[in-house]
């Protein structure tokens, strides 16, 4: 036994081998997987930002044509007014 | 006599790449002072925004400072603050280096060209203190125009 502790079969030492090449690919992947995964969430919030920017576009152009909506109407009216005040001055 | 080499205007090929990034790349024409920026991006997150003005500004105060060229045609989504910085520090900034010839081209997309100019009038509205009156700026089609006009 004492002999065998010493001198451990070489099946021992390769499978020891194997299992510390193992640890150190689990590692790897563990490492490559984190990294994926930060890329992935700083990806992930350059959309959201772009998502939310592209909104604000929407946004400032959709008021700008209720605004323009809302002068054109103010000035149909105005036209509207002046047409009938001629008309008016004539009878 | 005038020295040709300086009314010359450079060809493009005869830029010299600044920088190369994820969201930009920044060339330079020494000789003519002309400095192009092309975003290579649907947006540019404000923090890299900012890095990269920042690096053309080196190139400014080295004296490269005659003609800026904006070209935003990757863009889809313009971030009013990043827009807000660069129309009103930077901008300012760069013309006590003596820069005051910005050439932009922008993306086709006539819906992004309105917004553009809607949210320009209101950076401008908000900041009267802006000084794009003493800016000569102009829109282009293409790099080749921006460089000759």
């Amino acid at each position: 036994m004492a002999d065998l502790m010493k001198n451990p079969p070489e099946a021992y030492l390769i499978f020891k081998e194997e299992l510390r090449k193992a640890e150190i690919e689990k590692e790897r992947l563990k490492k490559e997987y984190q990294d994926k995964l930060r890329n992935m969430d700083v990806e992930l919030s350059y959309l959201k930002e772009q998502i939310s920017s592209q909104q604000q576009m929407m946004k400032t152009t959709l008021n700008y044509a209720s605004r323009l909506e809302n002068e054109i109407n103010g000035l149909q009216k105005t036209i509207e007014e002046d047409k009938n005040r001629r008309k008016g001055s004539f009878h | 006599m005038k020295d040709s080499t300086l009314t010359q205007l450079p060809e493009l090929a005869q830029f010299e790449d600044f920088f190369d990034a994820r969201f930009a790349r920044v060339a330079y024409h020494e000789k003519s002072g002309i400095i192009i920026c092309e975003l290579k991006s649907e947006y540019v997150p404000i923090e890299h925004f900012k890095d990269i003005f920042l690096r053309i500004s080196e190139l400014v105060g080295k004296g490269i400072n005659q003609k800026f060229i904006f070209d935003k045609r990757a863009l889809r989504a313009f971030h009013q603050p990043s827009m807000e910085w660069y129309f009103i520090v930077w901008k300012k900034d760069m013309y006590q280096h003596g820069l005051s010839v910005h050439r932009k081209i922008l993306p086709d997309e006539p819906w992004f060209r309105k917004s553009v100019e809607i949210a320009k009038s209101q950076i401008i509205q908000n900041y009267p203190d802006n000084i794009v009156d003493k800016l000569d700026i102009r829109y282009c089609g293409s790099i080749e125009e921006a460089i000759e006009v």
